[in-house]
């Protein structure tokens, strides 16, 4: 029963210095107290001088509300509940003798006037609150811990994308002119296909049959040294392959160099314009395991190869064992072949190291300042560390395998002629180097090489006979295979980038999550959140499931609502399916710090406008202040001890 | 954009309904050819006139149909003639019963007659009654007619111009004799004038007497009609008055628009048949949900109104014309009458319903509070709400489970918005079996209100008459064994489709039912509610998916074999009724029953409040939503309101905040939404609009002691909450036709803002009141018009403060507003040019039926001559309460504002205390002092001297 007019003062009707000081905030107890100096009260925003007789009077006189903290008298006062053996609190002066007990203040002190029975409750409430802060404490320091980790992994995967993005984009572009130029291939070839056939003759039968049957008891055991010959031209090749490989490697690099880094540093800009040239001319043959699936595709002689796979009349045909001499033909040839390779790769091996003797000369602030030209820096003195003193052997001279007394041919050797004076220009930094590689290029009769040469330039005749003997079939795989691997590669590239687009979160701390899918179990419904990616509804009736949304961005749905603090609190999936007589379906999916991950609620707030709870580690600030958890635990704990659902209270 | 609206096809027209074209037809038979005439006549040689009791009765013949007519005319407290035609004896019984269902129990007493004249040829007969004998009703016998004027003014003319046309009952075989007398009348005796056109014009006219009147076929669903036509037109003229007001409810203009006759406004009738509409359209004579067949008109000097009980369909033309009619036959009793006309404007009304009987109640009086008295002493006072009911309600369609409940609720704590009502739409229930839960998403019901109780808030569920035809559901297996649904036209249970499906709809006509219907609203019966738990029945048109016109089909049964097209518009507002008894049946009838309902008729304000039902957030609907609450105000549902923000669609921020602002001065405040559209909750659109929000919601909680006292007002005479211009300055020509501009009692005045981006708004301000700007206080000067321009940027709306006016407020707004019970007041004083001013404060449990026990605080307030007055009063038995018991009711003045001083007062007294106070001079030239805590109660006697 309220009792007129006691609100403010002591039953008797008197004012008391303890009723002036009800609902006052222990820090602000001075400015509520009168001393000899000051006999009157300030409100606190200064705007008033009012006797202490009129603070708690039930009456608000100050416009900020502060002269009334122990009552309701002004609409936006506070009162501060002591909570003894708890944490103290302010409530909202209205919430003061309104016949409510609230639950932020658990000493009942803000229900003074009988209109309703608010037990102290205090002692619960704290120990209740202590169990939970140190839960909250635990979880909270296992969801940062866990959340550094996150945040590891993320930075690490950016950076490897990185790397990862710049070798492929170079691999594409110079790909690109492997592809153009071998289109072009293809496409003589199968115009000097259709020649051919039009004249009923393979290129090859005349020579051939000169060579069938002359020679034959002296082919057995020159076949035998020339097998040798091949297994130890094959090794020294690979051993250039190795040492290509490795340059290359650091060579790449160079694609990734700064436009200013080249500007302002000569021997940069020579080192990128000699790996640009290099790539133009050698870097075909990067592919030479395609050749050799092609070339060696079956055992059968060189001059019954297929022209044409229509051939079908030749396929039923057992085969006959060749004898010596035509293996020691096929033997001579890949000698041969491996030989032309030998050259090639020590042309390139040297191009290559000309590329990185320019680096010798750069200047210190591009190594320092540009990290393409560091790092392809670094990799070529590698590159001297690894290889120091290691010397390639000589090449075997393939004319000791000749059977027949006479020479019938001239050495390949001397079609071009390569002297040491050629060699040692070419090796000089200044040379010119594109010239020099045509030059090399030139003593290569069979090669792709050649052919591609005669690309760049007009062909001689026997350049083009040479070029126009590419089988059309290989030309179209080797086309083929370029065409798909550029696909493959162009395919992760995409997806890299895609994934170097993907916002994860401060510290990429989100990605170690990234694609996983979290399930919440509702009552009709299963949803599936897949973190950075989509959001699902399954009705469990089993019928078909619902799009809610692939993942737009972070923020709130209403995007006015975002702010630098709360960006990260929210993620939104969107453009789902389209409800019957509203939007496209969304999900607004709330995050909060959590020693794992789990989807903690799903709701469809407003017609096919979801809103989720999730908890994860990842949504763990990697630095939380100690007052914020406590007051969060407060907070929780004292709603916990009441039967209110008012979970976001404070 | 395309916005699907409402589908014209889907609802007729009066081309195509029967009983319109046939009644409008044989009213512009009567207008075009003069000797059609009125057919009907007082057989002067019946007449019977009983003085004491003040009834007249006589023998009405139709001329042409040769069928006889009992005349019956009964004198009325409250300036009321009833007058009753009923065939004698009809073939086939009308229904008579709709006077049980729709009239107040007591109804006001009769009145004797004071004086009756008449001519020496019996053919005019003049009565005299009500004080002094001012109202004149004078009857013609040839053709009939009457006319009725106040203190020698004339005020309502019936059948002037002869469109009375009742349709006798007949049998399917007879030849409708009226055709051929037409025929005749226009085949030889008539002078015709403009030739071969005219004919064939008045041949068209003829057929269409005859249109539909066995069987009826409306976009593919036929009305079998076996009764045949049925229908009543007569015409209500009201001379020299521009402006007719009520027959709601339309989406229209207060004053309400031509339907009828040259530049007219609308090329179709008003119609009054209960109907929902999905999307309807704004500025239109169209049926809604509701319907109450009463209208009401003034000019200066007089007000009066006509209603019709009938709840049958219903088409209402209005005309305006020049001249008086046919004053001057009246003023040959009169000798004084014309002189005192000034407006030569008459407004006429053709009214046409489809069946039922003509019983019609004529009221007259000086003002527009008149004749609100006299219409709800006819239909009832409206009941005193619940406190709770007057504050602000949260509704959407839907809060979908008890999560979400206790998210919203907690919304509002935490942005420190009161609210006092959390809704539950149909999505809350097991399949749209109502008086059930979905056991999943609410499990624990009770836990859910009870944590709402805890901080005084109520919860409302939705309870709609179709039932779900599911034999595994209580309410269908009981209802079905006790024969309580409607039937077909065959007699069996009427099956048709809503929300849950195939559903029957409970007929409330039958008291078994309306009984059954009650009882299942104990706490027993009904699972998992509450004493917190309060009801809104939806859909009650009734709303019938696959039924013509989304509703019942006419010639479904009702109990006792009446056709659905007698109790069509009545339908609704018995289920409002039911659960309105089922309310007090669950608590013993302690507990103000709290029950909203969507469809209405008159009689309706017994039960509980209405809203406008599906409008949209367009600022159209916004600027729609203040006619159309007045106009249901002033046919005596004063407890209305429109969904706040527009249930279909998305407001913009602006808009919504705008409509806030306006609600909060409105009847019935509640926030509603689509379940299509996006959350809206009032913190969902940041700053500024949340604070600005939550402002608006809190005028409305600061002014409630005011709004209950209007509330209590209103159950003792009518009155609306939210009022006309006209009905408060009735002498004021220029707010007769006013219809964007309202008064909340006598006090405040509220302009809405119902454009976006408006940045002021012209408000007229009558001449005969001081006005003051409520937020400043300070005194406004309106231009020589009357016209005041306000600023109104985002956090303002015009809201002006009467002169003469002490309003009550409290200012400690609390979280719900039945906590600020106990809370003292704010007083405001407004003076006006004579340094005056009065108010009132009712005041009681806000809840219970005590006060009808004497247990009320009543505190009659005055201002003159530097004083103010209090006094408690008592009503007629009331013994005066003790003090403590006004205390506990009650509570003290902690803050008396008065503005209007012309002078900064020297001290302020109270019993010889001493009453601090500040002083300041504010716009307009006066003075406005705060008085700090008089401590003065409310309810108790005192006296503050202001020297």
């Amino acid at each position: 029963v309220v009792s007129a007019g006691s609100a403010h003062t002591t039953p008797d009707g008197v004012w008391s210095p303890d009723v002036a000081l009800r609902g006052v905030h222990p820090t602000k107890l001075g400015l509520y107290t009168a001393t000899k100096s000051t006999q009157s009260f300030q409100c606190l925003d200064r705007s008033k001088r009012i006797p202490f007789s009129a603070v708690n009077d039930d009456y608000c006189d100050c416009q900020d509300g502060s002269d009334e903290p122990g009552t309701s008298a002004c609409s936006n006062g506070t009162f501060h509940c002591k909570n003894k053996g708890h944490i103290g609190a302010d409530i909202l002066s209205s919430r003061v003798n309104d016949g409510v007990c609230d639950p932020e203040c658990c000493d009942g002190s803000d229900e003074y006037l009988g209109l309703i029975n608010c037990p102290d409750k205090c002692k619960e409430v704290g120990t209740a609150y202590k169990k939970h802060i140190e839960e909250q404490r635990r979880i909270l320091a296992e969801g940062e811990r866990l959340a550094r980790e996150y945040a590891a992994y993320g930075a690490k995967q950016q950076t490897d994308r990185t790397t990862q993005i710049a070798k492929l984009e170079t691999q594409i572009s110079v790909l690109d002119g492997r592809i153009k130029k071998l289109a072009e291939i293809k496409a003589a070839a199968e115009a000097y296909e259709e020649k051919r056939k039009a004249k009923g003759q393979t290129v090859e039968s005349a020579e051939q049959e000169e060579e069938s049957t002359r020679l034959k008891g002296k082919c057995c055991p020159t076949l035998e040294k020339c097998r040798e010959m091949l297994d130890e031209q094959i090794g020294h090749n690979l051993l250039l392959d190795e040492r290509i490989e490795y340059l290359q490697e650091g060579a790449w690099n160079l694609d990734s160099v700064e436009e200013a880094t080249r500007e302002d540093d000569h021997a940069v800009s020579n080192a990128v314009d000699g790996w640009e040239g290099y790539k133009l001319m050698y870097y075909f043959f990067d592919e030479e395991t395609v050749d050799e699936e092609l070339d060696t595709a079956d055992e059968q002689p060189a001059n019954e190869m297929p022209i044409t796979g229509n051939d079908d009349e030749q396929q039923p045909k057992p085969k006959p064992k060749p004898d010596c001499c035509t293996r020691l033909k096929k033997c001579k040839r890949e000698v041969d072949d491996e030989q032309e390779k030998h050259l090639h790769l020590q042309d390139r091996l040297e191009a290559l190291l000309k590329v990185f003797y320019h680096l010798n000369d750069v200047k210190v602030k591009s190594k320092r300042d540009d990290e393409a030209v560091g790092r392809a820096y670094e990799k070529f003195n590698d590159y001297r560390l690894m290889f120091r003193g290691e010397k390639i052997p000589p090449m075997p001279d393939i004319e000791e395998l000749d059977v027949r007394k006479e020479a019938s041919e001239v050495p390949r050797t001397t079609e071009v002629p390569r002297t040491k004076n050629a060699t040692e220009d070419c090796n000089r930094p200044d040379a010119p180097l594109v010239s020099c590689l045509r030059q090399r290029l030139q003593s290569y009769s069979k090669s792709l090489w050649k052919q591609m040469l005669a690309l760049v330039r007009t062909p001689t005749a026997a350049e083009e006979a040479a070029m126009l003997r590419v089988d059309p079939i290989k030309a179209k795989a080797k086309f083929n295979l370029a065409e798909t691997q550029r696909f493959d590669l162009q395919e992760k590239l995409n997806h890299l980038k895609k994934l170097k687009d993907v916002d994860f979160g401060p510290a990429g701390v989100w990605e170690k999550l990234f694609e996983q899918c979290f399930e919440y179990d509702a009552a009709e419904y299963k949803y599936y959140i897949c973190l950075l990616q989509k959001a699902e509804q399954k009705p469990k009736s089993g019928t078909a499931g619902t799009n809610l949304g692939t993942f737009t961005r972070w923020g709130r749905r209403d995007d006015k609502l975002t702010t630098a603090a709360n960006r990260y609190k929210y993620m939104m999936y969107e453009n789902g399916d389209q409800c019957w007589n509203g939007p496209a379906r969304s999900v607004e999916v709330a995050l909060e710090c959590g020693a794992d991950t789990k989807v903690l609620s799903v709701v469809e707030m407003s017609k096919c406008e979801y809103t989720a709870r999730l908890r994860s580690p990842a949504a763990c600030d990697l630095a939380i202040p100690e007052q914020e958890i406590e007051k969060e635990a407060a907070s929780a704990a004292a709603t916990q001890s009441t039967s209110s659902s008012n979970r976001d209270e404070l | 954009k395309d916005i699907v609206m409402v589908k014209h096809g889907d609802f007729k027209t009066c081309q195509q309904s029967g009983f319109c074209v046939r009644q409008s037809a044989f009213a512009d038979l009567v207008d075009k050819v003069p000797s059609f005439g009125s057919q009907y006549e007082l057989l002067p040689d019946s007449l019977k006139i009983d003085e004491g009791k003040g009834v007249v009765t006589a023998h009405l013949l139709d001329q042409k149909q040769k069928t006889p007519f009992i005349f019956e005319l009964f004198l009325l407290e409250h300036d009321t003639a009833r007058v009753r035609i009923k065939e004698a004896p009809p073939i086939k019984p009308r229904y008579e019963l709709l006077g049980d269902l729709a009239l107040a129990s007591s109804l006001p007493a009769s009145v004797p007659i004071a004086k009756v004249n008449r001519t020496s040829t019996g053919e005019e007969i003049a009565v005299h009654f009500g004080v002094s004998g001012k109202n004149l009703l004078v009857l013609h016998a040839r053709p009939f007619r009457f006319e009725l004027s106040v203190n020698g003014v004339p005020a309502v003319s019936f059948n002037d111009k002869g469109y009375l046309y009742y349709e006798h009952s007949r049998s399917k075989e007879s030849t409708p004799a009226l055709e051929n007398q037409a025929a005749s009348a226009a085949d030889g005796n008539v002078p015709v004038e403009e030739g071969a056109n005219k004919d064939d014009e008045i041949t068209k006219l003829q057929e269409a007497l005859n249109k539909d009147l066995w069987e009826e076929t409306f976009n593919g669903k036929t009305d079998s009609k076996p009764n045949g036509p049925a229908s009543i037109g007569f015409d209500v003229s009201f001379p020299g008055s521009s402006n007719v007001y009520g027959l709601p409810q339309h989406a229209s203009t207060f004053s309400l628009k031509t339907t009828r006759g040259e530049n007219r406004e609308y090329d179709q009738p008003y119609r009054l048949y209960n109907l929902d509409v999905f999307e309807y359209i704004l500025d239109s004579p169209m049926a809604l949900y509701g319907s109450i067949p009463f209208m009401m008109s003034h000019k200066k000097g007089v007000s009066s109104g006509v209603f019709w009980l009938n709840s049958a369909e219903m088409w209402i033309d209005v005309e305006k014309s020049k001249g008086t009619g046919t004053l001057s036959k009246l003023a040959s009793y009169i000798p004084f009458a014309t002189s005192k006309e000034t407006s030569a404007t008459t407004t006429s009304t053709h009214w046409m319903a489809e069946s039922g009987v003509l019983d019609v109640f004529v009221f007259v009086g000086s003002t527009p509070n008149d004749i609100f008295d006299s219409f709800t002493a006819i239909t009832g006072r409206p009941a005193m709400p619940q406190h709770f009911a007057t504050a602000y309600h949260q509704c959407r369609w839907n809060y979908m489970d008890e999560q979400d409940v206790a998210d919203v609720n907690a919304g509002f704590e935490k942005h420190d918005i009161p609210y006092d009502v959390l809704w539950l739409d149909i999505e809350h229930t097991d399949g749209k079996k109502y008086f059930t839960w979905d056991k999943t998403k609410f499990p624990n019901p009770e836990t859910m209100q009870n944590n709402l109780a805890g901080t005084g808030r109520k919860m409302v569920t939705i309870i709609d008459p179709h039932i779900k035809r599911d034999d595994g559901y209580y309410v269908t297996k009981e209802a079905r064994e006790k024969g309580l649904f409607i039937k077909d036209k065959d007699g069996n249970e009427f099956d048709g489709w809503c929300w849950p499906g195939s559903s029957s709809w409970i007929d409330y006509t039958d008291p078994a039912a309306r009984q059954y219907w009650a009882e299942k609203f104990q706490f027993s019966e009904y699972k998992g509610s509450t004493p917190s738990l309060y009801t809104w029945n939806d859909m009650n048109e009734p709303s019938v998916f696959t039924g013509p016109e989304t509703t019942m089909p006419k010639d479904a049964l009702h109990h006792g074999g009446i056709e659905h097209r007698d109790v069509h518009n009545v339908y609704g507002t018995l289920l409002h009724r039911s659960t309105y008894e089922g309310h007090l049946l669950r608590s013993k009838n302690e507990d103000r029953p709290f029950v909203l309902s969507r469809a209405f008729f008159a009689g309706t304000q017994r039960y509980g409040a209405i809203w406008t039902g599906d409008n949209t957030a367009e600022w159209g609907h916004l600027a729609a939503s203040v006619p159309m609450i007045l106009s249901i105000g002033v046919a005596g549902v004063v407890f209305s309101g429109a969904d706040v923000g527009g249930f279909f669609g998305n407001p913009e921020p602006d808009l919504l905040l705008r409509w806030y602002q306006v609600a909060a001065f409105q009847p019935f405040f509640r926030a509603h939404a689509h379940i299509d559209t996006k959350r809206r909750e009032p913190w969902l659109f940041g700053e500024p609009y949340t604070s600005l929000i939550r402002e608006a919601i809190r005028q409305r909680y600061r002014i409630m002691p005011y709004l209950y006292t209007l509330f209590w007002q209103s159950t003792q005479n009518g009155s609306p909450i939210m009022r006309p211009m006209v009905s408060e300055f009735p002498e004021d020509e220029n707010t007769f036709g006013m219809g964007d501009q309202f008064m909340l009692g006598k006090g405040l005045l509220i302009k809405p803002v119902v454009q976006k981006d408006q940045s002021s708004v012209d408000v007229y301000l009558p001449k005969l009141a001081v006005w003051y700007d409520y937020t400043s206080l300070g005194k406004v000067a309106p231009s020589a018009a009357g016209v005041l321009n306000v600023k109104t940027p985002l956090e303002k709306i015009p809201v002006l403060l009467r002169g003469g006016t002490i309003l009550p407020r409290r200012e400690r707004i609390r979280r719900a507003s039945n906590l600020m019970l106990h809370d003292p007041y704010t007083l405001l004083v407004a003076l006006d040019h004579k340094g005056e001013a009065t108010g009132t404060i009712y005041a009681d449990d806000g809840h219970s039926f005590r006060f009808r026990e004497g247990k009320y605080v009543l505190s009659e307030l005055s201002y003159s001559s530097g004083t103010l007055s209090a006094r408690g009063v008592r009503l007629g038995n009331d013994a005066k309460l003790s003090d403590a018991d006004v205390d506990a009711l009650s509570a003290r003045v902690e803050r008396l504002i008065i503005t209007g001083l012309s002078a900064l007062p020297k001290k302020v007294e109270l019993d010889g205390r001493q009453l601090e106070f500040t002083g300041e001079k504010v716009d307009g030239d006066v003075y406005k002092i705060v008085v700090k805590d008089p401590k003065a109660w409310v309810g108790r006697d005192w006296k503050i001297h202001v020297e």
